[in-house]
């Protein structure tokens, strides 16, 4: 065997596809960061589901091309967003959906460094998503991104196609955004 | 005409009502940071318990995946 194939990791063969490729592990690592992802973004339980399953069926198919270049997760996330993103466009095509108005959250009073006080319950899934419904598509993104302790904001710059400069910046003001909107949903 | 319950069993129950509401009132978390919150969020949400069946029964029906690149580098 050649020395590179040694030390390479094990390529997904057709027998033995899920466990030893190593893609069980991918799955078992990161589905619940990737379903949490789609679901904040689509806001809907049964479209994440089926979108979490597209995504890992696409990460399947160029299970065999990943270099390691990026990690495991940024490359899952950057499947996700274009999908959500292709989903979000058709849907919207076709309901004429707009995007909360950019402007309106750069006055946005809530203090961005007060604490939010929650009531641990059933609908606090409910309100998040509320509030992140409110808030412009770019600000939702990066509360969601660096919310992920796996991501450094180098990683969570290169997802959004930006510098990390510009996401600590945005992120302020992602935060006051959302503790205004959070603020709403009582 | 109904008794009066004397007055330490009448706290007794007083004081057995408040211990319930208390275990059943939601608790309150305070979070720093939006992120905090949705971090939070995040750990309690998890994934459908069929996703993985799915994802698994789609990957048995895809054709064969390409080569890996450090395979097709080397020739083997």
């Amino acid at each position: 065997m050649h020395e590179a194939e040694a030390l390479a990791p094990a390529a997904p063969s057709q027998p033995a596809r899920w466990e030893e490729s190593g893609f069980a592990w991918v799955y078992a690592e990161h589905s619940r960061a990737v379903y949490y992802l789609c679901l904040r973004l689509l806001g809907d339980p049964a479209q994440a589901e089926d979108a979490a399953h597209d995504v890992f069926v696409r990460a399947w198919r160029k299970f065999a091309e990943f270099r390691g270049d990026a990690a495991v997760r940024t490359w899952l996330y950057r499947i996700a967003l274009n999908h959500c993103r292709n989903l979000q466009q058709s849907w919207n095509a076709r309901h004429l959906v707009s995007n909360a108005d950019d402007a309106v959250w750069e006055t946005a009073v809530a203090p961005a460094d007060s604490p939010l006080r929650v009531l641990e319950t059933k609908e606090l899934g409910q309100r998040i998503q509320k509030a992140l419904d409110a808030l412009p598509a770019e600000y939702r993104l990066i509360l969601l991104l660096v919310a992920d302790d796996h991501l450094s904001y180098g990683e969570v710059a290169a997802l959004t196609d930006q510098t990390a400069d510009a996401v600590r910046g945005k992120l302020h003001r992602a935060r006051r955004a959302f503790a205004t909107a959070f603020a709403k949903t009582e | 005409m109904e008794p009066k319950p004397p007055s330490s069993r009448l706290a007794h129950e007083q004081a057995q009502d408040l211990a319930h509401q208390q275990q059943s009132r939601p608790a309150v978390k305070e979070f720093a940071t939006a992120e905090e919150l949705i971090r939070h969020d995040a750990a309690q949400t998890a994934p459908p318990p069929g996703l993985e069946e799915r994802v698994k029964q789609s990957i048995a029906a895809e054709p064969p995946p390409p080569q890996p690149w450090w395979k097709r580098l080397f020739g083997r």
